[in-house]
């Protein structure tokens, strides 16, 4: 569905130009595109659904049989809903909580471009293709983080999260050429109807555990969890939008993709299932210890994506239905508790658990979306988070093994849930008012919007969820598991035992909220929290690479230029000599013949470089050093035209007058001139001159050699034919070798820039 | 630097080298010359007239921003670069117009590519010396 990515595209393209016209309200229009796609995306679901899915293909780089392909199936279409349907009340929260920040157009610009990677992410029908929106949501990801860019925190954290997900994106990469290899495509239509091929393939388990790397870094699961709750460094409606609902769930995503490719291998399953249960109750508990609220969202969304693993690695149908719905119950709970933690950090100025209550009175509106959302996050009748909790745990205690214990750590991980849920919902809005550092106040009308209309989704989901949710959950599981499979959602299912577990978790939840202040108390003399980490080795391992860049640096890099001549020479001539003496060939006297066949201006052109080099040497200043080593450059510059060579030697000339130039401008910032005759290192001449012999021979020696060159011949021949040019070398340049062109341009832009920030910073110092 | 003969012969003397430069582009593709070496004399050009009117002087004269023009340099290249694809071919296929222009002669991606290449190099290198006086 490319018209949808275009939409995208054209967003993250017009909205620096829309907020230069409307500075105030550049959230608010720009909020139209991800309503426009999610109007778009619901007009297809009905095609989607009644006729199957909608693929595109685009050819892309043919030689590698690569094409852009987009798929808008059961899955993507439900995510495409989702994305767009948040992101639509994620932009107007962002107009009402950056109302005043200077740099807001870059975040909307960076905002858009994750909007645009993640759609193009879910769209994908192409392995390749998959993995560039997957990296690109990294990248934005890190935009995102690190916004408030003058923070040294949140630079590191936007640097941690892209690190880790980038680094198990290239993993990723590696399984996908795996199959890519053993399937001969790269097109996910290919590869499922040729499953027997990879099933067959002996490298299965490998590609497995390398995809599972991947997911597993991007949907923050256990050990690679880390960099999410540092993430939170983020301003708030990045938290709610990239951070619980949408990029973090990519992985999840990814895994469904893949279901029915891997679900016969032992590895795939068993993996997803330790993963996933480890990630879960980790989650849960570390929630439960951190006072911070946005700390505390991080580690319950960590785990609840550890529940997602799970249940995608139990792999009944039960389990996949049961992880699409609380996919959607998480999504809608989550990402309104974040708005509504931006709201009292906005307001109040504080985002510590402990120090707030009392808040109601002042923010009403929050208050009743922060109610509603920890209702259906506690799992209370009729909200979606209960349907979702009552398939949950239908479908871990009739997992095919160890059901009890699955079912019991998932009970408990509702039940930590449950008392979190009664801090947001009822502690800290309720109560006398605590002292705050602002005068707490309700949040501007846009930041309102997002979180009123989540949390009573959650609420109107949850009472008619068989109109509203059964069908598009109901696709896309039937889409993950390749068969259609009957999803039947409602509220009441008679009193069973899972009813009573849920009624359980309530009331085990409402006494663990009341004793969560004394455990509280008993647990920070451990200072769990600080205990264990798989952050501390990735601090260690990059503390340890900028070391041992530091050291390589300074080992290699002397800044001494003479240094750097001495070791470029050197080497030069080790290399030429090791290679005559190995080859055990040698320049026969044959070769110096040439030198007897000069001509009379070869001549000139020689003394003249000679005197040149002769003035250079013995100068008594700079400057006269210099204008003789131009004096040089020009001699060879003349000899190039003689020879015909008026492409090269024209840029000679250039280039020596503009060395010249750039030389008396660096005059007055060099150390003093000591002339070559006062130095006490005649021993420094000769490096040199053997150089000088070497290529000198060398040259010679290559003349008599007279190898063929069909490359040579072939550029004279086809230039005019193929390129319309009769300059070879220029054709050369833009046509033939365009390719390399452009990176040199690139390059010279790129070190240009590196020019200027280096000497602005240096004559700020000075 | 700052005689009244110098002063005056690099007023003459900016246009020629600003046309001759341009010549050497457009002759690029058929004889000697081309952007890389058409934007290195422009630009030796600006940087002698910077030297005997000031830095400023010629900045505020030809109101050039360096970055901005490196960046359109870029931008004209990599135009030239992607729009084969608009027309179903590879990138970089050079796509020829049939009508020819009077001294430009025929019109196609690579000429523009080219252009780029001779934008950038004029800002790459003033972007250097105009810095480097200033200091």
């Amino acid at each position: 569905m490319v018209i949808i990515l275009t939409i995208s595209l054209l967003l993250t393209f017009i909205s620096i130009p829309v907020h230069r016209l409307s500075p105030n309200r550049t959230g608010n229009w720009l909020s139209l595109f991800p309503l426009g796609i999610f109007a778009l995306a619901l007009s297809k679901l009905d095609h989607v659904i009644r006729q199957g899915s909608i693929i595109e293909k685009y050819s892309w780089i043919s030689s590698l049989n690569l094409n852009l392909t987009f798929r808008l199936d059961g899955l993507s279409v439900f995510f495409v809903l989702l994305i767009s349907g948040v992101g639509f009340f994620i932009f107007n929260y962002a107009n009402g909580y950056l109302w005043e920040d200077k740099n807001k157009r870059l975040f909307y610009l960076y905002l858009s471009l994750f909007m645009t990677a993640m759609l193009g992410l879910v769209m994908s029908g192409n392995l390749i293709v998959l993995f560039i929106f997957w990296e690109l949501t990294s990248l934005s990801s890190y935009l995102l983080i690190g916004y408030y860019h003058n923070n040294e925190e949140s630079r590191k954290s936007a640097l941690m999260a892209m690190l880790v997900t980038v680094s198990g994106g290239l993993f990723m990469l590696a399984g996908f050429i795996l199959i890519g290899i053993e399937v001969g495509s790269y097109e996910l239509n290919d590869i499922i109807t040729n499953i027997n091929v990879l099933s067959e393939s002996k490298v299965k388990p490998l590609i497995a555990i390398l995809i599972l790397v991947g997911a597993s870094t991007k949907s923050a699961q256990f050990p690679f969890h880390f960099w999410l709750p540092n993430a939170m460094a983020a301003p708030a409606p990045v938290s709610a939008f990239l951070h619980s609902t949408t990029m973090v769930k990519a992985g999840v995503f990814l895994i469904a993709r893949l279901i029915p490719l891997f679900a016969d291998t032992g590895v795939w399953s068993l993996t997803l299932i330790h993963i996933g249960t480890i990630t879960m109750v980790y989650g849960a508990l570390s929630a439960f210890l951190h006072n911070d609220m946005k700390k505390v969202l991080a580690y319950t969304t960590i785990s609840a994506l550890g529940i997602m693993t799970m249940l995608l690695g139990i792999g009944t149908t039960t389990s996949v239905q049961a992880a699409m719905v609380f996919l959607l119950a998480h999504a809608l709970y989550k990402s309104t508790l974040f708005m509504v933690t931006g709201n009292i950090d906005h307001e109040a100025g504080t985002r510590d658990l402990s120090a707030l209550s009392g808040l109601g009175k002042f923010m009403p509106f929050t208050f009743y979306s922060s109610v509603l959302a920890s209702l259906s996050m506690a799992g209370v009748i009729p909200f979606f988070g209960f349907i979702a909790k009552e398939i949950l745990y239908g479908a871990t205690f009739s997992a095919p093994f160890a059901s009890g214990l699955i079912g019991f750590l998932t009970f408990s991980t509702g039940v930590i849930f449950t008392s979190i849920a009664f801090e947001f919902g009822y502690k800290i809005f309720t109560g006398e008012k605590s002292t705050m550092p602002k005068k707490p106040h309700e949040a501007p009308a846009s930041m309102l919007i997002g979180p009123i209309f989540l949390a009573t989704l959650g609420l109107v989901g949850g009472i008619f969820s068989e109109q509203l949710a059964q069908p598009i959950l109901h696709h896309s599981s039937s889409q993950i598991l390749n068969i259609e499979k009957v999803l039947k959602l409602g509220i009441w299912h008679g009193f069973t035992l899972i009813f009573a577990l849920s009624l359980l978790t309530l009331l085990l939840g409402y006494i663990l909220y009341k004793s969560r202040k004394n455990i509280l108390t008993i647990s920070s003399k451990f200072k769990l929290t600080e205990l264990f980490g798989p952050e501390k080795i990735y601090t260690k391992s990059i503390t340890a690479l900028l070391e041992i860049a530091k050291k390589q640096t300074l080992f290699f890099q002397s800044g001494n230029l003479k240094n750097y001549f001495l070791v470029i020479v050197a080497t030069l001539l080790v290399l030429v000599w090791t290679q005559m003496l190995y080859l055990g060939e040698f320049p026969s006297l044959q070769s110096f013949e040439e030198l007897t066949r000069l001509k009379w201006y070869e001549i000139i052109f020689i003394l003249i470089m000679a005197i040149g080099l002769v003035n250079t040497i013995a100068a008594q200043s700079r400057i006269t050093s210099i204008v003789s080593l131009g004096l040089i450059g020009y001699g060879t510059a003349a000899t190039f035209l003689y020879f015909g060579g008026p492409d090269v030697a024209m840029t000679q000339f250039l280039v020596e007058t503009l060395t010249i130039v750039l030389f008396v401008l660096t005059l007055n910032h060099l150390p003093k001139f000591i002339p070559l005759s006062r130095t006490s290192k005649p021993k420094l001449l000769l490096l040199p001159l053997l150089f000088g012999a070497t290529l000198t021979i060398l040259l010679l020696w290559i003349h008599t050699l007279q190898t063929p060159s069909p490359v040579k011949d072939f550029y004279a021949q086809s230039s005019y034919l193929l390129a319309k040019g009769r300059n070879v070398v220029n054709v050369i340049l833009v046509d033939f070798r365009g390719l390399d062109t452009m990176g040199e341009i690139v390059v010279l832009a790129i070190a240009s820039l590196g020019i200027f920030s280096l000497l602005k910073y240096t004559s700020k110092n000075t | 630097m700052r005689t009244v003969i110098l002063q005056t012969s690099i007023r003459l003397l900016m246009p020629l080298f600003i046309i001759f430069s341009l010549f050497l582009l457009f002759r690029g593709h058929n004889a000697a010359g081309g952007g890389f070496i058409g934007g290195l004399l422009a630009s030796i050009g600006l940087f002698t007239r910077s030297m005997i009117l000031g830095v400023n002087n010629t900045i505020a004269k030809y109101k050039i921003q360096p970055i901005g023009i490196i960046a359109s340099g870029l931008l004209v290249s990599a135009i030239s670069v992607i729009s084969p694809i608009f027309l179903g071919k590879p990138l970089m296929t050079g796509i020829w117009f049939d009508f020819t222009i009077p001294l430009i002669g025929k019109i196609g991606t690579p000429l523009f590519f080219d252009i780029g290449v001779y934008i950038l190099v004029i800002g790459v290198v003033s972007n250097i010396t105009f810095t480097l006086s200033k200091n």
